[in-house]
């Protein structure tokens, strides 16, 4: 970013900060550009970019009362997004490791028990048919069509945190359900 | 939801906003109020007899300065911290370096002289966390208000300031120049203080993002 932009964006936003909304729409967009750009070389997933790229909009409209008029806008934009992108970094790390050791958990008992496969498989779906409907569809988004808990959050309406509450409980269930241990 | 309508949302949400004073003069008024807090919180207690010899102790008076500049420094790096693009790592550079220096100062008494004695040391903990504890609350007040982006480092340094300022202000309380006793019983509380309270911001932020 320039020095011309940067105070394009600087009094964009101090108009924001005044509550001129309209002004404010035009900064989100250039900033959107702005971390588009910065976030390309650095995600490479299409999806997450953009989940990220939101993240940073939503913090950098919780944080405008931080800026200051006179200083230069671009290393406050850019500090925001740059945590929000290390925050879900974290927590994909997180995430994933919960997820994959509940599916190595299921791939060993299935292996464990390789005759019993569809029988197993079939109680799973008839475990998932005794869950509360909306806690089934999450699983079956999740699971079956494989979309991220964002993209659930989306569909359902819910939070992300209630869709990984709701998907683990029923993770859970399943598990008892199997037998299998943590 | 799509980007750009999420841009709409946002922008429709944009009510007039007051930025936020310069860091250093929050910090000025914190400081300030804080002083003031455990200039009457020691006048309260009451003052160890033996003040008038002990303010003429260089040691006791190198240790008054460092923990009156380790309050300082950590406070003032936590109001940087604050903001997202304040972060001066000058002044946190600082703030370490003083941090690293108060332990020393307080530690090499003891190895120096092998004191042994802890001492009874109760009404100093009671007296440390008494004269921290409010300053620390305005302070999460205050800096709460602003959009920490590393919750947890600024939790540490805010306590390590706060208890540390606490630990000053039992400097004038307490008659007790033990070193072993003034490590366990004033320097310690602000350390285990300082590192749960990390602990527990860091804990508390892995939860939220399961």
């Amino acid at each position: 970013m320039n020095f011309e932009e940067d105070k394009k964006l600087s009094l964009l936003l101090i108009e924001g900060q005044r509550g001129d909304q309209v002004a404010y729409g035009h900064f989100l967009k250039e900033v959107s550009a702005v971390l588009r750009a910065f976030l390309l070389s650095r995600v490479k997933h299409l999806g997450d970019r953009e989940d990220i790229l939101q993240e940073a909009l939503v913090a950098i409209h919780r944080a405008r009362h931080t800026y200051a008029p006179g200083r230069p806008v671009g290393p406050w934009i850019y500090a925001i997004c740059e945590n929000r992108l290390i925050d879900n970094v974290r927590k994909r790390n997180r995430v994933e490791r919960f997820e994959v050791s509940w599916i190595k958990d299921l791939e060993n008992h299935f292996k464990a028990e390789a005759s019993q496969e569809h029988y197993q498989l079939e109680k799973v779906f008839e475990i998932m048919g005794r869950l509360p409907k909306q806690q089934r569809e999450i699983l079956e988004l999740l699971k079956v069509h494989g979309f991220s808990v964002a993209e659930v959050s989306i569909k359902t309406g819910m939070s992300e945190s209630a869709v990984k509450v709701s998907a683990f409980r029923g993770y859970e269930i399943i598990r008892k359900g199997l037998g299998v241990k943590k | 939801m799509k980007t750009d309508a999420l841009i709409r949302e946002l922008a429709s949400q944009a009510q007039p906003v007051q930025p936020l004073a310069h860091p250093f003069r929050r910090f000025a008024y914190w400081f300030f109020l804080a002083l003031l807090y455990v200039a009457i919180g020691v006048l309260i207690i009451g003052f160890r007899k033996d003040l008038s010899d002990a303010i003429t102790k260089t040691s006791f008076l190198i240790q008054a300065v460092v923990l009156l500049t380790l309050s300082f420094t950590t406070s003032l790096s936590a109001f940087y911290l604050s903001i997202p693009d304040l972060r001066n790592q000058r002044i946190m550079l600082t703030a370490v370096l003083v941090l690293a220096v108060w332990l020393v100062v307080f530690s090499a008494p003891i190895l120096l002289t092998g004191d042994v004695t802890v001492g009874e040391g109760l009404r100093c903990l009671r007296n440390v966390l008494f004269l921290g504890l409010p300053p620390s609350a305005l302070l999460y007040l205050i800096l709460i208000k602003a959009f920490p982006l590393r919750k947890a480092e600024l939790i540490f340094i805010g306590l390590v300031s706060t208890f540390g300022l606490g630990c000053f202000g039992t400097r004038f309380i307490c008659p007790n120049d033990d070193p072993l006793h003034f490590f366990a019983w004033h320097c310690l509380p602000v350390l285990l203080v300082s590192v749960a309270g990390f602990g527990l911001a860091r804990f508390i932020s892995c939860k939220q993002s399961l």
